[in-house]
């Protein structure tokens, strides 16, 4: 067993009551997300953080961890180095408790970007088939394994500075549509991403989403991808 | 506050941004002096023979490259490139590689410029 220092961000309702220290022993391959539930059962059982599958499939438990956000159920308390541990919630969005935030703006902007499939052909009785070697396989690759934990648009810099910004998962779902042959619904993503304030040219091409993304999904690259993609729309109206 | 190498990347983007942007100001208005005369004109470039402004022109040179490879940076990404290794571009390509062309620049600068000043 190994005795760590935990400190966790309190408040509610966006007052922050500052950070608590509590002493948490916990072996060797435990979670931090482990460290909390030590903390709820030992320490104080009104101490409020959210998870669900703790096996990194549900993104709930996102959070900022050493100051970089991370899935809570994914990080070994042992491999951040040193004996102390500090917790906030994710930046970016609004705490409901202590490292419980609300999703409401991340998904607020998800939707924005018509998330959903929209058939070309919705009367179609023809099974569509994407070949192995397709352009949509081939761009998709490593993209679609979003879990919407909300860690890179906590990470986002331009997101800290503009609430209108779509943001890093909304953007790269909206890519995922545009190139997928089988959709219809490109002028309304075209209309919300190609937006000067709130669309793909606002990134800054940080990397931060790309470094935090628990899945390995190099949300810049979709970004980029759909910058130079949208100096030429034909490109993605054309999905043939 | 996050602690990402993007954020530091920004940063130093912003900050050898707004020091090169003073430069240029300084620079214009030096040249300016020109119109005034070869004498004022000698009298401004001589303010910037002392140690202080040649420890300033070693600076110049850190802001210059940084703000040289990080922008190469930025470009290679944008057209789509080492996407996934961002970080070790940034270490190694902005920081590493800007190291050594800043000490290659900066130790006859600091030498000829500052210690063996006549």
């Amino acid at each position: 067993m190994i005795r760590y220092q935990v400190r966790v961000a309190r408040g509610e309702q966006g007052i922050s009551r500052g950070h608590q220290t509590f002493e948490v022993e916990l072996e060797d391959r435990m979670t931090v997300l482990d460290a909390l539930f030590r903390i709820q059962r030992e320490h104080d059982p009104e101490f409020t953080f959210r998870c669900a599958c703790r096996v990194g499939m549900c993104g709930t438990c996102a959070a900022s961890i050493n100051g970089i956000p991370r899935l809570a159920c994914r990080t070994r308390a042992s491999v951040l180095g040193g004996k102390r541990i500090t917790v906030d919630p994710l930046p970016n969005l609004p705490v409901i408790r202590d490292i419980a935030v609300s999703m409401q703006p991340f998904f607020d902007q998800w939707k924005r970007v018509t998330p959903g499939f929209r058939p070309r052909a919705p009367e179609s009785t023809e099974l569509a088939t994407i070949p192995e070697g397709s352009r949509y396989m081939r761009l998709s690759k490593g993209k679609r394994d979003c879990i919407t934990c909300g860690a890179c648009f906590g990470a986002c810099g331009v997101k800290a500075a503009s609430a209108e910004y779509l943001g890093p998962a909304a953007i790269n779902r909206a890519m995922l549509r545009l190139i997928d042959p089988r959709d219809g619904a490109v002028e309304e993503r075209v209309s919300v991403l190609d937006q000067e304030r709130a669309g793909v040219w606002r990134c800054h091409t940080q990397f931060n989403c790309t470094e935090v993304c628990p899945k390995g999904i190099t949300l810049t690259e979709s970004i980029t991808w759909l910058q130079r993609s949208l100096l030429r729309k034909s490109s993605l109206r054309n999905k043939a | 506050m996050i602690r990402l190498v993007g954020n530091s990347a920004q940063l130093l983007q912003r900050i050898t941004g707004i020091g090169l942007l003073v430069y240029l100001f300084l620079h214009v208005r030096t040249i300016h002096k020109l119109s005034e005369g070869p004498r004022a004109f000698d009298e401004a470039v001589a303010v910037f023979r002392s140690p202080l402004f040649k420890l300033g022109e070693i600076a110049l040179l850190a802001a210059v490259i940084l703000h040289a490879f990080n922008g190469i940076r930025i470009t290679i990404a944008g057209l789509g490139l080492a996407q996934g290794r961002q970080k070790q571009v940034f270490v190694w390509g902005v920081a590493g590689a800007g190291a050594l062309l800043f000490v290659a620049g900066a130790a006859p600068m600091f030498w000829f410029g500052i210690v063996r000043a006549d």
